[in-house]
C-alpha cells in the first residue's frame, strides 16, 4: 500500500518535472513512451483494466468542472510529493526572497488571491515547474544561474502564467475525459496513505483521474502552445510588476547556453518542450518592440546577487570611484578547484 | 533628490559593465544585425554583422546586450542573438568578485562547503529514475514550504525597496480574453 502512494507520488512529481520552462533541448535524452512506463511501475499492466471502467466513468464526471478549492488540493499532493523527490533549498532567506518576487508578480495576475507559494528546490538540473493553484518551483541550478531580479520574476511570471491559464489543470481534464484514466482509479482502489493531511484528498474524484493525466503529461509534455502563451504572459507580467520584461528572454538565452554544456546533458528529467530557439524566435515575432518602452525598468541585479550570495558584492561599483578603489578580493578566495 | 537617485542609478550601470567584463560566453548572431555604439536603433552603426557572427555577450542591458565582436565592441539586440547570456566569471579577475560566488555555488567549490558540493554530484544526475521510485511523499517539507509564503504586504514592501512599480501591460488580445476565462473560473 506503501508502494501504491509511492508510485503516486512519482507520478505527481512527473507532473512537474515535465511541466515546464526548464529543459533546454539536449541530445542523449531518454524520452518518449518506453521511458514513462520504465519509471512507473505498472502502470500499462492490463490485468486490472476491466475493473477500472466504472472508477473512470466516475472520474470523468468529476472533471467537468473542478471548483477552485479542489484544484488547490491538487496542486498541494503534488508539490508534496515534488518535495519528496527533492528537497527544499535550506536556506529561509532565498526561499522568502523568492516568495517576495514571486507574489508581487503574481499580483498583477488575474488570479492575484490563490494562495501563491513559492519553493527553490536543492538540485542543479536547471528547472522551474508549477502546480495547480499556485505552487510554483524553481531549481538551485537555474536561481544560481541567473544574474538578476528580472530574470527571476519572468521565470516565475510564466510559471504564473501557466497557474493562472490552468494549463495543467486542462491538460488532465483533457485526459480524463479522452478515457485515459487506468492506473490512477486502480491506485485509488485500495489506496491507504499514511500521511493524514493529505490523505483525506486522496478520496476525490480528480485523483482518480489526475494520475492518469499525469501519465500522459509527463509521455507529452505540456502543448506547445501553453508555453507561448506562457512566455508571452509571462514577459508582459514581469513589466506590469516593474521589472526590466527581458528578465524571461534572458532566461531563454541561459537555456541555450546551458543546452551546450556537457555536463547538463546527462539530466534525466528531460522531456518534450519547444528548444528555446523556437520559444525565443516566436516572442520575438510577436513583441517586435512593443516591450521596448519598459526596457529600461529595474532588473534589480545588485539586490539579486545580495540576497542570493548572503553578502553585499565586494568592491560594490567601483566604477564610482573607479580610481579610488582597487577591486577588492572576491567575497573570499576559495580553494582553487580544477573546474 | 532626484537627480541623485538617477545618478545613484547611473553608477549602479557603470558598475555592472565593469563588474561582468570577464570571460564571456561565446555566442553567435542569429541574423545579420547591426552593432551600435549606444543601446538605441538611433545610435551609430559601428559595424554591420552577418548572420552568425561569433560575439561575446559582456553585458545585459533591456532590450540590448554589450557585446565584443573581434576587436569592436557595441550593442546589438539581444534577440539577435543566440544564448550568450551565462557570465562566466574569471576568479582571476579582479572584477570577477561580484559574480564569481555564483560559479562556486554551480560547482560545488567555495565557501558554502562540502554540503554544496555533495549537492551538485547529486545536481548533475539531476532527479532521476531512481530518485523517483525511492521519492516518500513529503508532507513535512510541504508545510515548511508553507511557511516561507509572503504576505501581499511582504510582496509589496519587496517592491517599494526596489522601485518597483506598477505599469499597465496588455497581453496580446488572444491572451487576454484566454486569461480572463481562467480567471472567470467557468470552463
Amino acid at each position: 500500500m506503501k508502494n501504491h502512494f509511492v508510485r503516486l507520488v512519482m507520478m505527481g512529481a512527473a507532473i512537474l518535472l515535465a511541466g515546464c520552462a526548464g529543459m533546454p533541448n539536449l541530445p542523449n535524452m531518454p524520452s518518449g513512451r518506453g521511458g514513462l512506463s520504465s519509471l512507473i511501475p505498472g502502470s500499462s499492466g492490463s490485468d486490472t483494466m476491466g475493473s477500472l471502467a466504472s472508477l473512470a466513468k466516475d472520474a470523468k464526471d468529476a472533471f467537468s468542472d473542478i471548483p477552485e478549492s479542489e484544484e488547490i488540493e491538487m496542486g498541494e499532493v503534488v508539490a508534496a510529493g515534488m518535495l519528496g523527490a527533492a528537497p527544499l533549498l535550506k536556506d529561509e532567506r532565498i526561499q522568502r526572497y523568492v516568495n517576495r518576487v514571486g507574489r508581487w508578480v503574481a499580483l498583477h495576475s488575474e488570479r492575484p488571491n490563490l494562495p501563491w507559494r513559492f519553493a527553490v528546490m536543492d538540485t542543479l538540473v536547471p528547472n522551474a515547474f508549477a502546480a495547480p493553484g499556485g505552487q510554483v518551483f524553481i531549481t538551485t541550478g537555474l536561481l544560481y544561474r541567473m544574474r538578476s531580479e528580472a530574470e527571476l520574476a519572468g521565470a516565475l511570471g510564466h510559471e504564473i502564467a501557466h497557474v493562472v491559464m490552468k494549463h495543467h489543470l486542462n491538460a488532465i481534464k483533457k485526459a480524463g475525459r479522452a478515457g485515459l484514466l487506468t492506473t490512477g482509479a486502480g491506485l485509488y482502489a485500495d489506496s491507504k496513505i499514511k500521511t493524514p493531511s493529505l490523505a483525506a484528498q486522496i478520496g476525490k474524484g480528480w485523483v482518480k483521474g489526475s494520475l492518469s493525466g499525469v501519465k500522459e503529461l509527463y509521455v507529452k509534455g505540456l502543448d506547445r502552445d501553453d508555453e507561448l502563451q506562457a512566455d508571452r504572459m509571462g514577459m508582459a507580467l514581469a513589466a506590469r510588476a516593474g521589472y526590466d520584461p527581458y528578465g524571461l528572454p534572458t532566461v531563454l538565452q541561459l537555456l541555450q547556453d546551458i543546452s551546450t554544456d556537457q555536463a547538463a546533458s546527462v539530466s534525466l528529467i528531460y522531456r518534450s518542450h519547444p528548444t528555446p530557439e523556437v520559444r525565443l524566435a516566436a516572442l520575438d515575432k510577436v513583441i517586435g518592440k512593443s516591450f521596448d518602452q519598459y526596457a529600461s525598468q529595474p532588473a534589480l541585479q545588485d539586490r539579486f546577487v545580495t540576497t542570493i550570495l548572503g553578502s553585499p558584492p565586494p568592491a560594490q561599483k567601483p566604477a564610482a570611484a573607479p580610481a579610488k578603489t582597487p577591486a577588492k578580493p572576491p567575497v573570499k578566495a576559495p580553494p582553487k578547484q580544477a573546474q | 533628490m532626484k537627480q541623485l537617485r538617477i545618478l545613484m542609478c547611473g553608477a549602479l550601470l557603470l558598475g555592472m559593465s565593469v563588474t561582468t567584463a570577464v570571460r564571456a560566453q561565446e555566442s553567435l548572431t542569429n541574423r545579420a544585425t547591426e552593432l551600435r555604439a549606444a543601446p538605441d536603433d538611433a545610435a551609430t552603426v559601428v559595424k554591420q554583422l552577418a548572420e552568425r557572427t561569433p560575439v561575446q555577450t559582456q553585458e545585459r542591458k533591456g532590450a540590448w546586450s554589450r557585446v565584443k565582436v573581434g576587436n569592436d565592441m557595441g550593442w546589438v539586440r539581444m534577440m539577435h542573438v543566440r544564448g550568450g547570456a551565462t557570465v562566466v566569471v574569471d576568479e582571476k579577475s579582479s572584477s570577477g568578485g561580484f559574480f564569481a560566488g555564483f560559479n562556486r555555488l554551480l560547482s560545488g567549490s567555495g565557501n558554502r562547503g562540502n554540503q554544496r558540493a555533495q549537492s551538485a554530484t547529486v545536481g548533475i544526475r539531476g532527479i532521476s529514475e531512481e530518485d523517483l521510485r525511492n521519492a516518500e511523499p513529503n508532507p513535512a517539507e510541504f508545510a515548511k514550504m508553507k511557511t516561507y509564503t509572503a504576505s501581499e504586504n511582504d510582496a509589496r514592501r519587496l517592491a517599494s525597496e526596489g522601485r518597483l512599480t506598477f505599469r499597465t501591460v496588455a497581453y496580446l488580445a488572444q491572451d487576454a480574453i484566454d486569461a480572463a476565462n481562467a480567471a472567470g473560473g467557468t470552463k
